[in-house]
C-alpha cells in the first residue's frame, strides 16, 4: 500500500548541512516505512509504534536543530522565521502526542490521515523552513569557521 | 767412406729429414683417431699427407730447404715412440738416394757416421767402410768436378751455409753419375763440422735435360708449376705445423687423462691431465708401472691385468672403473677406456681416463634419494614456476591422481580455495626467506574431496644459490583432523543438532568475510528464532522440542551450499552464514526458501506440528565488516520481524540502524538529563468535589529541556518507557514525590500524592524491593499517602505479574491505582485478580461523555463497577464544572484536570492548597437539589459546543467532506431537538429562552455560509463567516449560562 509515493532522498532535500541532512534522511525513511507498513487497518500497537519512533525522532531532530539556531545565532537575527520554525516543531510533537492519545482512547488514526500530516509536514518543514536554517548557516562565518 | 758413428746419430739424421713432417702427421693422425671427429680439419690433414705421399720425389727436391727449419725444431721429437723410429728407419731405407751424416774434422780427416744403403747403390762402397774415414768418397768424383766439390765444402763448413751441389761420379769407362746433394753444417764442440743430407742420383734428369733441351721453356714452365705447387705445401705445411701444436696442447690439456701403456703395463705417455690425476710429474711418471697406481693387492692386480689385456685382444676396447691410488695414499674412483693397438713391435695401449669418486658419490646419493623418495609420506618436486616434476607412489595416493595426470601441471591444479592470498603470501615469503615452510593445507583430491594435509616445502639451491626446484612433502592428516574435529566437536558444536556453535560460526564468518571480499561477492549473516516453538514444547514435550529442532537444523542444512554455516545458538535460535552470492536477489531466494522451508508442517513424534521462522539479515559488505556487530544487526531486525509478522525475513538497513542509533542516544540524553537535574515534578490536585476539599495530588514529570524547552510527559515518556531509563526516571519521581509528601505534611497538607510507574517497572522483579528500600526512610503516615498508578493496559500485559506487584505495593502500605482506566477492557476477573485501591477513568471518557453516549456509557460503566468492587473511582481530564456536576450526580466525586487545576510546581502547590475555594456550583449536587431541569440544559450547552466544534474543526481538514449533522436544519441538531421540545416545556416562561431561538437559527445559516464560502474558496468571506460563527456562539452560552444560574438560584434558595 502506498497511495502517496515513496519519498526518494534527492537533491532537492538536501539542505547542505550534513548533520541535518542526516537526520533528514531518517525521516523520510520513517515516512517511507509508514507508507509502506501502514494498511487500512492498523493495530493500534502498531500505530503506537510507529508514532513513538515519530516522537523519539522528533525530539532528536529538533533539539539538533534549535541547538544550531542557538548557537549560530539564528534565533537573534531571524525572529520571525525562528518562531515560526520552533512553532512547527512544536506542533509537530503536539499533533504526535494527539494522535497517541486517541490511540490510548481506541481512535485510531486512520492511514491517510497520518500519511497526510507526514508528508505535508515533512516536505514543508524539509523545503521550507530547514532550507532557510540551513542557508542562513551556510553563510554564517561563524558556522563555516 | 763416410762411417756411422752412434745409433743415436742415425736417429738424428732420421728425424731430421723426415720427424718434422711425419711425426707432427703421426702424431696428429694418432689423436685424430682418438677423439671425436673434428671432420673438416681431419679432412685436410689427410688430403695433405696424400699429396706428400705423392709428390715425394718433388718434395725431394723443393721441400729440402724449408724442412731444415723443421729439421731443428723438431729434435724434441726424441721423445717419440719405437714403432714411428722403426717406420722412419724402414722409410728411410726406402729413400732413392742417400741419406748421409758427413763430418769433417780440424784436421781436414772426414767421415761418414752414418749413410744409408743408397752410399752402396751409388758409390759403390759399404756404409760401413767409410764411418771413420770417408776419404774413399772423394776418390768416385768425376776429376773435373772434384776441385769444386772440396771447395763447395770448404764454404759450408767456414761459413755453415747449407752445402747444395750437382757433381758428376767417374767409375772407369762407364758414363758419368750426375748427383745432386743437399746438406746442412752443424758446429761440433771438437772444432769439426757434421753435416746431415741427402744426395740423389739425377742422371736420368741431366739425361733428360739434354734430352728435352728443345723443351726447355716448357720445363721451366713446368718448374714455375712446381715451384707454386711447392708454396701451396709450404703454406700446406704451416698450417699443418699449427694444427698440430694446438693438438698438442689439447692432448696436454685436455679434461681427460690420457697414457700410453706397454704390453707390460709400463707408462710410455701421458698427459698433463693423467700427470695430474696421477699426483706425479709428467717426466717421472713414465715408465713407471701402472700396477703400482691401481688400488688391488698386488696378486689381484696381475689377474685384473691379464684379464684387462685378454679382453683387449679379443676386443680392442675396454672401460672399466678402477680405484686409483695416488703415491700421496689418496684413492679416487677413475673410469678408464682402454684401447689395444697392434704394432709392427709389441702392442701399446692407449687408455683415457677421468675422476667419477664424485660423480659415483653422488649416484650413491641419487640412489639413497630415489629410495628416500619413495617413502610412505607424499612427496612431489616442482620447478620454480610449480610445475610437477616428479611425484611419488604415496602422493598419488593421497591425491588420487595418477603421475600422468599430474606431472607438467602447476600445483594448484590441487587447489582448495580454503586459503585466502595472505595464506600463499605467508607461505612464499618464509621459501623465499628461510628456504622451506611448514603447515597445513587443505587440498582438493581428485574426487573432489577436500583433505587436510601436513606439509613441508624445501626449495632446492644450485650451488649458485638459485632456487632451482621445491621439494614437497605431504602427509595427510586426516585421521588427524577426524580426532582434532571430534575434540573440537564438543567445542565448537552443539551437541543436540550437532551444527556449529556461536565460537565455531565466528570464526567461519572470518573466513567467508575475508573469502568474499576477495571474490566481491555478498554475504548474508542470518539470525534465526522459531515462531511458536514453546508451544510445540509445552504442548508436546521437551522431548518432541528436541527433535523438532533437530528436524529444523536438517532443513537448515539441506537448504545451504557446503560452504555455508547453520549454527545453533541455543534454545530456539539460529544462525546462518551464507556466501557467494553476487547479487541481493539471489540472497533473498535463498532466504524465501529457507523461510518456506521451515514453515512446511513438521511430524513429531507422530503429531503433526507448525513453527515458522524470523530471520533477520544483514549483509556483507554493505553493512559492515566487524562479525560481532553483523551478528548484533541481524538480531535487532530478527527482533523486527518477531514484533511485526513473523514467519519471514528481513534485511538490516543502515537507515535503520541510525533510528536505533539515536533512540540508543536518546537514552543517553535522558540519563544526562536526569543526572543534571532537568526533570522537575508538577503537581495537578485531585478534588474532591462532593466534599469540596482537595485529596490529592499526582505527579507529573516535565523535563526542562535546555534547548526545546519544558516537555510535557507524553512527548518523551513512549519513547523511554521500552528502556530501563524509564526505571531509572520512576525511581526519581518517587524519591521525589515522598520529599513532597513529607513538606506537604509539615505543612499541614493531609494530601496523597500519586507517582506514575511504567509498566516495565511494575514487572522488573527488583521493583518491590526497590520501592521497599525507597520507603525505608519514611514514616507510615507518609507511605500511607504515597499512591502509585499503573496503566490499566500494562497491568493487563501480564495480570499475574501485575496483579502479584500491587499486592506486594499494598503489603508495604501504598495505594495503587489503574490509571487510564477503560482503555484496556479489563475484565472483571482481572480487575479482581488486580487488587487495585483505585480506579481513574480515562480523561478521553470525560470529555466525551456529555456529547458522545457512548462515553457516558463508559464512565457510567466504571463507575459502577468501582462501587462493586468497593474501589475509589477518579475522574480525570476534569475541564469544565458540568462535567463535575454530572459525575457527582454519575457518584464520581474525586476529580482531576484543567477544569479545577492545571499542573504546577511543587512551590505553587502549597500557596494553591492554601487558597483553595471549592466551586459553590459544586454543591448542587452536594446539597442533593439536583433537578433534572439543570443537567439537561447542561447537556444542551455541551451538545451545541459540541456542535459548533465540529464545524470549525472541519474547515481545518480539507478531505472531510461529511456535513455536521443537520447544518442546515437548526431543527435536527441535538440542541433543538431538545430546545423544541423538553426545553420549550420547561423553559417556555423564560425569556432569556426565547431569545435562543433566534441565535441558534442565526448560528447555523452563519455555519452554512461559512462551510459555503470556504469550499470555494472564499478566505475573506469565509473568515468573516468564521468570527461571527464565534460570536453568536459566546451570545449563546452566555444565554445558557443565565438560564443555569436563574435555575440555580431557584434550586438554592
Amino acid at each position: 500500500m502506498a497511495d502517496y509515493d515513496l519519498i526518494v532522498w534527492n537533491d532537492t532535500l538536501v539542505t547542505g548541512i550534513d548533520k541535518i541532512d542526516e537526520q533528514h534522511q531518517i525521516l523520510v525513511n520513517l515516512f517511507n516505512e509508514a507508507n509502506t507498513k501502514l494498511t487500512v487497518n492498523n493495530s493500534a500497537e502498531f500505530l503506537e509504534q510507529i508514532t513513538r519512533d515519530l516522537l523519539s525522532y522528533a525530539l532528536y531532530h529538533f533539539e539538533a536543530e534549535e541547538g544550531l539556531m542557538q548557537k549560530y545565532g539564528y534565533t537573534e537575527d531571524k525572529v520571525e522565521d525562528v518562531a515560526t520554525h520552533i512553532q512547527q516543531h512544536r506542533s509537530f510533537s503536539t499533533k504526535v502526542v494527539a494522535v497517541r492519545n486517541d490511540i490510548k482512547a481506541g481512535i485510531l488514526i486512520s492511514r491517510e490521515e497520518l500519511l497526510a500530516f507526514l508528508n505535508g509536514w515533512l516536505i514543508n518543514h524539509i523545503l521550507n523552513t530547514d532550507k532557510r536554517l540551513a542557508a542562513f548557516l551556510l553563510v554564517s562565518e561563524q558556522y563555516r569557521g | 767412406m763416410i762411417s756411422v758413428k752412434s745409433h743415436r746419430s742415425v736417429k738424428h739424421l732420421l728425424l731430421a729429414l723426415t720427424g718434422s713432417i711425419f711425426v707432427g702427421e703421426t702424431l696428429v693422425m694418432l689423436f685424430i683417431a682418438q677423439l671425436p671427429p673434428l671432420s673438416e680439419w681431419r679432412e685436410a690433414l689427410l688430403d695433405s699427407t696424400l699429396l706428400l705421399a705423392l709428390t715425394f720425389p718433388a718434395l725431394y727436391l723443393l721441400v729440402f730447404r724449408p724442412l731444415r727449419m723443421q729439421l731443428t725444431r723438431t729434435k724434441q721429437a726424441e721423445a717419440m715412440q719405437h714403432e714411428v723410429l722403426d717406420r722412419f728407419q724402414k722409410i728411410a731405407s726406402q729413400v732413392p738416394g742417400i741419406v748421409f751424416q758427413f763430418q769433417m774434422r780440424p784436421d781436414g780427416s772426414s767421415c761418414l757416421p752414418y749413410a744409408n744403403e743408397g752410399l752402396l747403390k751409388i758409390y759403390r762402397i759399404n756404409p760401413e767402410h767409410v764411418r771413420e774415414d770417408a776419404s774413399y768418397v772423394f776418390t768416385a768424383v768425376h776429376p773435373d768436378d772434384l776441385k769444386n766439390h772440396l771447395a763447395s765444402i770448404q764454404v759450408s763448413a767456414q761459413n755453415l751455409t747449407p752445402w747444395v751441389q750437382e757433381y758428376r761420379l767417374k767409375f772407369g769407362d762407364e758414363p758419368d753419375f750426375w748427383l745432386f746433394g743437399n746438406a746442412l753444417p752443424q758446429r761440433l764442440a771438437d772444432g769439426s763440422t757434421l753435416w746431415h743430407g741427402f744426395i740423389t742420383d739425377i742422371t736420368e734428369r741431366k739425361q733428360t735435360e739434354n734430352e728435352l733441351l728443345a723443351a726447355t721453356g716448357k720445363l721451366q714452365e713446368h718448374q714455375h708449376e712446381l715451384e707454386m705447387q711447392h708454396e701451396e705445401l709450404c703454406r700446406t705445411h704451416h698450417a699443418l705445423g699449427e694444427s698440430r701444436n694446438r693438438f698438442v696442447d689439447l692432448f696436454d690439456f685436455a679434461p681427460i687423462g690420457y697414457l700410453t701403456l706397454t704390453d707390460r703395463g709400463l707408462i710410455t705417455e701421458i698427459n698433463l691431465t693423467g700427470a695430474a690425476l696421477l699426483g706425479g710429474d709428467r717426466n717421472q711418471l713414465k715408465q713407471r708401472d701402472i700396477g703400482s697406481f691401481i688400488f688391488l693387492a698386488p696378486k689381484d692386480y696381475e689377474q685384473w691385468w691379464q684379464g684387462t689385456l685378454s679382453t683387449l685382444k679379443q676386443q680392442d676396447k675396454l672401460s672399466c672403473e678402477q680405484a686409483i691410488k695416488r703415491d700421496d695414499g689418496t684413492v679416487f674412483q677413475a673410469r678408464m677406456d682402454c684401447q689395444l693397438r697392434e704394432t709392427s713391435t709389441a702392442p701399446i695401449i692407449h687408455v683415457s681416463f677421468i675422476d667419477i669418486t664424485e660423480r659415483k658419490q653422488a649416484k650413491a646419493e641419487l640412489q639413497i634419494a630415489a629410495i628416500a623418495f619413495e617413502s610412505q609420506e607424499g612427496m612431489v618436486i616442482t620447478d620454480i614456476n610449480n610445475v610437477i616434476v616428479k611425484v611419488n607412489q604415496a602422493f598419488m595416493r593421497i591425491t588420487g591422481y595418477s603421475s600422468e595426470e599430474l606431472i607438467n601441471r602447476k600445483m594448484k591444479l590441487l587447489k582448495s580455495g580454503r586459503h585466502d592470498a595472505e595464506f600463499y603470501a605467508t607461505m612464499w615469503n618464509s621459501l623465499i626467506h628461510t628456504g622451506t615452510w611448514q603447515g597445513e593445507i587443505w587440498n582438493r583430491l581428485k574426487n573432489g574431496e577436500v583433505h587436510p594435509q601436513f606439509v613441508t616445502i624445501t626449495a632446492v639451491k644450485n650451488s649458485d644459490g638459485e632456487v632451482i626446484n621445491y621439494v614437497a612433502n605431504y602427509t595427510d592428516i586426516t585421521e588427524r583432523k577426524v580426532i582434532e574435529e571430534k575434540v573440537n566437536q564438543l567445542a565448537f558444536y552443539d551437541s543436540l543438532t550437532q551444527l556449529p556453535n556461536r565460537v565455531l560460526l565466528a570464526d567461519r564468518m572470518h573466513q567467508t568475510l575475508a573469502h568474499c571480499s576477495r571474490n566481491r561477492e555478498i554475504a548474508a549473516i542470518c539470525m534465526l528464532d522459531l515462531d511458536g516453538f514453546k508451544q510445540v514444547n509445552d504442548t508436546l514435550g521437551h522431548a518432541a522440542g528436541d527433535q523438532l529442532l533437530c528436524d529444523v537444523a536438517q532443513r537448515l542444512q539441506e537448504c545451504i551450499r557446503e560452504e555455508d554455516t547453520a549454527a545453533r545458538f541455543g534454545g530456539d535460535e539460529f544462525a546462518l552464514l551464507l556466501g557467494g552470492f553476487t547479487k541481493v536477489s539471489e540472497c533473498e531466494q535463498t532466504l524465501e526458501r529457507i523461510v518456506a522451508t521451515i514453515a512446511a508442517p513438521y511430524q513429531i513424534f507422530g503429531q503433526i506440528a507448525h513453527i515458522s521462522a524470523s530471520i533477520g539479515v544483514t549483509l556483507f559488505p554493505e553493512d559492515c565488516s566487524d562479525p560481532d556487530l553483523l551478528l548484533r544487526h541481524a538480531d535487532q531486525v530478527m527482533y523486527e520481524v518477531k514484533q511485526a509478522s513473523k514467519n519471514g525475513y528481513q534485511l538490516f538497513n543502515a537507515v535503520h540502524a541510525k533510528r536505533a542509533q539515536t533512540t540508543q542516544d536518546f537514552y543517553k540524553k535522558i540519563g544526562e538529563a536526569l543526572a543534571k537535574g532537568q526533570f522537575e515534578l508538577y503537581y495537578q490536585p485531585l478534588v474532591d468535589c462532593r466534599q469540596g476539599k482537595v485529596v490529592g495530588a499526582e505527579a507529573l514529570v516535565r523535563w526542562n529541556h535546555p534547548i526545546l524547552g519544558l516537555l510535557a510527559p507524553a512527548e518523551f515518556i513512549p519513547v523511554i518507557e521500552r528502556d530501563d531509563m524509564i526505571i531509572a526516571l520512576g525511581e526519581w519521581t518517587l524519591q521525589e514525590a515522598l520529599q513532597q509528601l513529607v513538606a506537604c505534611h509539615e505543612a499541614g497538607f493531609d494530601i496523597r500524592i500519586s507517582v506514575n510507574i511504567s509498566a516495565r517497572q511494575l514487572r522488573n522483579n527488583e521493583f518491590p524491593q526497590r520501592l521497599k528500600a525507597l520507603l525505608a526512610g519514611y514514616d507510615a503516615e507518609i507511605v500511607e499517602r504515597l499512591e502509585i498508578e499503573i496503566v490499566e493496559t500494562a497491568a493487563l500485559e501480564d495480570v499475574i505479574v501485575g496483579g502479584n506487584a500491587i499486592r506486594k505495593c499494598r503489603a508495604m502500605g501504598v495505594r495503587v491505582a489503574l490509571d487510564d482506566f477503560g482503555t484496556g477492557f479489563s475484565s472483571l476477573a482481572h480487575l479482581k485478580h488486580l487488587a487495585a485501591d483505585a480506579l481513574k477513568i480515562d480523561l478521553s471518557f470525560i470529555s466525551g461523555m456529555l456529547t458522545t453516549n457512548g462515553d457516558m456509557a463508559i464512565v457510567e460503566g466504571v463507575i459502577g463497577l468501582a462501587a462493586s468492587f468497593r474501589l475509589q473511582v477518579i475522574a480525570e481530564g476534569v475541564e469544565q464544572v458540568d462535567q463535575v456536576l454530572m459525575l457527582l450526580e454519575l457518584g464520581c466525586d474525586v476529580m482531576q484536570g484543567y477544569g479545577l487545576a492545571r499542573p504546577m510546581p511543587a512551590k505553587q502547590l502549597h500557596s494553591w492548597l492554601a487558597e483553595f475555594i471549592p466551586d459553590p456550583l459544586w454543591s448542587l449536587s452536594a446539597s442533593h437539589l439536583t433537578s433534572r431541569d439543570y443537567f439537561e440544559l447542561l447537556q444542551a450547552e455541551a451538545n451545541h459546543r459540541y456542535w459548533t466544534e465540529r464545524v470549525l474543526t472541519n474547515l481545518d481538514d480539507p478531505r472531510d467532506r461529511t456535513t455536521p449533522e443537520s447544518l442546515l436544519d437548526y431543527r435536527q441538531c441535538r440542541f433543538g431537538q431538545w430546545y423544541y421540545d423538553e426545553g420549550a416545556s420547561h423553559f417556555h416562561s423564560l425569556s432569556e429562552f426565547h431569545a435562543l431561538d433566534e441565535v441558534h437559527q442565526n448560528v447555523h445559516r452563519t455555519a452554512a455560509r461559512l462551510l459555503e464560502h470556504h469550499r470555494s474558496g472564499m478566505a475573506v468571506e469565509a473568515d468573516a463567516a468564521k468570527a461571527q460563527l464565534q460570536t453568536l456562539q459566546q451570545q449563546m452560552l452566555s444565554l445558557l449560562h443565565r438560564l443555569r444560574v436563574m435555575l440555580a438560584d431557584e434550586l438554592l434558595k
